[in-house]
């Protein structure tokens, strides 16, 4: 979910890359990259390499969040926000009518 | 140093590799120059140089900007690789000295028939003859450069990474370079430091959990394959059942199969049961009934 989070709101003129979503995301390379691993098999985000190649430093491999990836990272945002909200709302005192 | 302000026209700017490390010592803000070949970089160096206007040896970094006719016409940046010697001719000297000092004070002691003296002072001569070509082998050799420069931490992060690309196998090939680029960091030429060291173990640790979760797909693979075949999956229920049936008849006969046929329905059951949620846990949708085609 911190993966979507950052790969949806990534600038398209600014994308995100492995380093970036450590830093972002504050976990660490044996998590992030098994991560992204999977959400690329379940095909919510797409990899492309950075072309051209810079001549000072290595390519850098980016990710881009797909159309259903967007789709299920709102639908989750939802979710995850109406658990949330049922889990805050303060519950009935005792003796209050409901 | 010729430190001008630059003219009209655009000046000639000519790059050189230079360790990230050090360019914080020319950084006017003290901040993190991100790229060396970019325009901005180079004018923060320009103008940390125009500022302070001369170099600054202390930091292992030397410049010179070159006014010609009010132009700057060049610009230099280079490291001093051999900054360390005259400390390493003063090293061995040092040695040398303490070598001639044990050796004088010896002679003397076993002159003045001074035994307490002579045992240690044997031992610091024996010590300091052990010291002394090491230090100046280290000293003087070029190897100690090489060395120096392909620090532990680098050796490490290397092999790490190498070894963590080669655990993660032959289809992922692309995953050294990326994390080659990661551990370059944003400026692309991050030193090698305890956190990059981490980092890479990270990666060791992403290319151990990527093996799991190929070995449990391969594990896998018998299962979807059963759950995605109708045939399959009817026979994988009668079989059993049919064999609990056999057995039961064999041993108790047609009354025991009666008595028995819950158990045995039990079973086909169970079996039917766990196909269903098999296909439901791993996301299986086996094809549709012949029947059901062919009304379509």
């Amino acid at each position: 979910m911190d993966v979507l989070d950052v790969l949806a709101n990534s600038p398209p003129d600014n994308p995100a890359w492995g380093l970036r979503l450590c830093q972002v995301t504050g976990h660490g390379t044996g998590t992030i990259y098994p991560a992204l691993d999977r959400l690329l098999k379940a095909g919510l985000i797409n990899d492309y390499w950075e072309d051209p190649q810079p001549a000072d430093r290595p390519r850098r491999r980016f990710y881009e969040i797909t159309s259903t990836g967007r789709e299920r990272y709102t639908a989750a945002l939802r979710t995850r926000d109406e658990r949330r909200a049922a889990w805050l709302r303060p519950s009935p005192q005792p003796g209050t009518s409901l | 140093m010729n430190t001008g302000q630059p003219g009209e026209e655009q000046p000639k700017r000519v790059f050189f590799n230079l360790p990230h490390r050090w360019l914080p010592a020319l950084s006017p803000e003290g901040g993190r120059l991100l790229r060396l070949n970019a325009d901005d970089a180079m004018e923060k160096i320009l103008a940390s140089f125009r500022q302070n206007s001369e170099s600054s040896p202390d930091a292992g970094v030397d410049a010179a900007l070159v006014d010609d006719d009010g132009t700057i016409s060049l610009f230099q940046v280079k490291y001093h690789a051999l900054k360390r010697k005259p400390k390493a001719r003063g090293r061995i000297f040092k040695l040398v000295c303490i070598l001639v000092a044990l050796g004088t004070t010896n002679t003397i002691a076993a002159l003045l028939h001074l035994s307490w003296l002579l045992n240690p002072l044997l031992l610091l001569e024996t010590l300091a003859t052990i010291i002394m070509p090491l230090v100046t082998f280290w000293q003087t050799l070029p190897l100690r450069s090489t060395l120096a420069r392909l620090s532990f931490a680098r050796l490490s992060v290397d092999s790490l990474t190498s070894f963590a690309a080669l655990l993660a196998g032959r289809r992922r090939l692309a995953l050294r370079q990326e994390w080659i680029a990661h551990l370059a960091g944003e400026s692309g030429h991050d030193p090698a430091t305890w956190q990059k060291v981490k980092q890479a173990f990270g990666f060791l640790v992403s290319a151990i959990r990527y093996r799991c979760t190929d070995a449990a797909d391969a594990a896998w693979t018998p299962v979807d394959t059963i759950l995605r075949s109708r045939t399959l999956s009817n026979l994988s229920v009668l079989v059993p059942t049919t064999a609990a049936g056999c057995l039961v008849l064999r041993h108790e006969g047609a009354l025991g199969v009666v008595t028995s046929a819950e158990s045995i329905v039990a079973i086909a059951a169970a079996l039917y049961g766990l196909i269903r949620t098999g296909r439901w846990w791993r996301n299986v949708k086996p094809p549709e009934p012949k029947a059901q085609r062919a009304k379509k």
